[in-house]
């Protein structure tokens, strides 16, 4: 059986500590280049099918220049067998369709029985890609996959979706197809020392948009980003606290989140008197008649 | 094998009957040669070493369990990837951020926030460079501990600086659950930075960084005069750049991390900032110096989870309680929030605090 999956690199940004405002408060060190994680788990996925079937072939397929080429290697040492690298200098300004475009034409020339990615890709969070290729390719598209059982003999695949708040879904699919997966589906391995040098060693293939016989119009975006800003943090409505209040009170108060302490009271004594007590208080109140 | 091979050469010299007839029990185990793990020593007794080396302390043929293990424990990492699970995001954050807590380079820096030091490169005339390490930078309770350590190395006039967001995690962690591919890798990093900004003298806060520094930077090229940092507190004190006038009642034990300890050899320094100080009572516990007991988080097993027999930390703990002490001193970012940890839940923390070293020397020199 043949997996190709989708692996995305990307710029995951941890932190804003920039001053500048024109790149959103990003400086160099604020963001580090990984897989997307969602893609590492596909990766896991595509794998484990190989090794529960015996046989097979786990084929990675990535855009663009290798800005983390570390980590795509790593996905390779994770047991998968092929690493391509589609890659044009025509491919610089790609929205999300015009990399499915790309993505689709090198993935039919794969010919593979089952494509995986990841449900969206950290960076952008789009989600947008699996679901044009799978169209573009003409097959069926399964999305928030988080459990997968393949059927090679029958090209049929059972997959449980995530609906939301713990939810599942239980779909039948033919393959070949397209699953977009989701957290949840496995825990990524932890590649070997041997087979990390081996994939270290080792250059992707490279396929370009004159092999794939692309055209320049093909792939033109069809959206545009007009503009990224960085939120304003919502203002949160408090009650002001007591003016009459000392320093330490007001902040104590505001740190607390505004919330007024419940007045308790401990009842004390011999069962009888607690037993009176508490009718008194309900009576008091008006919660029990006289 | 050279752990047997000792053992029965002990026996034999010895004329042990009782051990021997373990000593046969062990050959019969490893017959033909079989694997070392899963037959001799099982993988949850190989996870469960904090490599506190009190084993090679007392062995009396001086057998070195320590590196057998971590030997062991590289084979099944490097080799089969197989260890603890939850070691995986320590690996993992390790690779991409360079640090222990996965909180990145960017954010490395925060706990020196208003504090006047240089950053080393920009100003080469610091005299001393400080290594906060992860759990010193990172860690909210151990980074109170550094910016107490800087602000007094400087009241003593001594200029710090830090490598600041270029730092990167020693690897000890790395390299003490096996992964020694990628303690070479920040190893690498480190001391080429180290090397690029021309440092010299070097004060380590943790004691795994300062073994890690001294000890196995000198084989990957990383040449450095490091201090741990209760031997140059003992110094300034010593030569009166500081003075603990003070007084701070009350009785005190010290606990000595592994690392400073038996690894290193450095039992004097923290006691005689203790006895420095007026009124203090210092006082041993029942194991301490050569014989003290792990706090529970060497070995990497900080991050691993403890799920088979007694908490060690708790054992710490009790015996910590035990000997009637008001503050328990130690010199160890790990040591101190498992001994914290261990004393909050014996819900103890009103009647034994847990300081660092540095800590109760800057009371007592208010």
């Amino acid at each position: 059986m043949k997996i190709a999956v989708c692996i995305k690199q990307i710029h995951y940004i941890y932190a804003r500590t920039g001053r500048d405002p024109n790149t959103h408060f990003i400086s160099e060190e604020d963001s580090v280049k990984i897989v997307n994680p969602y893609d590492e788990l596909a990766v896991e996925e595509a794998i484990r099918i190989k090794e529960n079937l015996g046989d097979g072939e786990v084929i990675l397929v990535t855009l663009g220049d290798l800005s983390a080429e570390k980590a795509l290697k790593r996905c390779l040492a994770m047991g998968a067998d092929r690493l391509i690298q589609v890659n044009d200098p025509s491919f610089s300004q790609l929205d999300p369709w015009g990399s499915s475009v790309v993505l689709a034409r090198a993935l039919g020339r794969l010919e593979p029985d089952l494509i995986l990615c990841g449900k969206e890709a950290l960076d952008e969070n789009r989600g947008q890609t699996g679901a044009y290729i799978a169209d573009l390719l003409g097959l069926p598209y399964v999305s928030s996959v988080v459990k997968l059982d393949v059927f090679p003999h029958e090209s049929k695949a059972r997959i449980h979706r995530a609906l939301g708040k713990g939810d599942r879904e239980v779909v039948e699919s033919e393959i070949p197809a397209l699953f977009s997966v989701e957290r949840g589906l496995n825990e990524p391995r932890y590649p070997t020392l041997p087979n990390l040098l081996r994939a270290f060693n080792g250059e992707p293939e490279c396929w370009d948009r004159e092999l794939l016989g692309l055209h320049i119009d093909d792939f033109q975006p069809m959206t545009e980003v007009v503009e990224v800003y960085y939120p304003k943090p919502r203002p949160k409505r408090i009650v002001a606290p007591d003016s009459h209040l000392d320093g330490y009170e007001r902040t104590v108060f505001l740190l607390s989140g505004s919330r007024a302490e419940r007045a308790v009271t401990m009842l004390e004594g011999t069962p009888d008197d607690l037993a009176s007590a508490i009718v008194e208080f309900l009576e008091g109140n008006g919660i029990i008649g006289d | 094998m050279d752990i047997i091979h000792h053992l029965k050469v002990h026996l034999l010299t010895s004329g042990s009957d009782l051990l021997l007839e373990k000593d046969r029990g062990m050959q019969s185990r490893i017959v033909g040669q079989s694997v070392m793990v899963g037959q001799v020593v099982t993988e949850d007794e190989l996870w469960a070493c904090t490599t506190c080396h009190a084993c090679i302390e007392v062995c009396p043929v001086e057998v070195e369990h320590v590196e057998r293990i971590v030997d062991l424990r590289r084979h099944l990492v490097m080799e089969k990837a197989q260890f603890p699970s939850e070691v995986k995001s320590l690996f993992r954050n390790l690779e991409i951020y360079g640090d222990t807590h996965g909180r990145g380079p960017s954010l490395r820096i925060d706990w020196a926030a208003g504090l006047p030091v240089k950053k080393a490169g920009e100003d080469s005339h610091a005299e001393i460079l400080y290594w906060a390490g992860c759990e010193g930078s990172f860690h909210d309770r151990n980074s109170e501990v550094s910016r107490v350590i800087v602000n007094m190395i400087q009241e003593a006039g001594v200029s710090v600086g830090i490598l600041g967001k270029e730092e990167g995690c020693c690897g000890d962690p790395a390299r003490r659950i096996g992964n020694e591919y990628l303690f070479r890798e920040l190893a690498r990093r480190n001391i080429e930075i180290l090397n690029r900004c021309g440092v010299k003298k070097i004060i380590a806060y943790c004691p795994h960084c300062y073994n890690t520094l001294k000890n196995e930077y000198p084989q990957f090229g990383g040449h450095f005069d490091v201090v741990h940092y209760s031997v140059y507190l003992n110094e300034l004190l010593r030569q009166g750049r500081l003075k603990a006038k003070r007084p701070l009642e009350g009785r005190v034990a010290f606990h000595d991390p592994c690392y400073l300890g038996r690894v290193n050899g450095i039992y004097d320094a923290p006691r005689d900032i203790l006895h420095a100080i007026p009124a203090l009572e210092p006082r041993e516990m029942g194991l301490s110096r050569e014989r003290s007991f792990c706090c529970g988080a060497g070995g990497g097993r900080m991050w691993m989870h403890e799920d088979l027999g007694q908490r060690i930390n708790a054992i710490r703990t009790a015996e910590v309680i035990e000997s009637g002490v008001d503050f328990v001193a130690t010199s160890c970012p790990y040591c101190l929030t498992m001994v914290e940890d261990g004393i909050k839940g014996r819900e103890m923390e009103e009647k034994v605090s847990v300081l660092d070293l540095s800590e109760i020397l800057s009371r007592s020199l208010q």
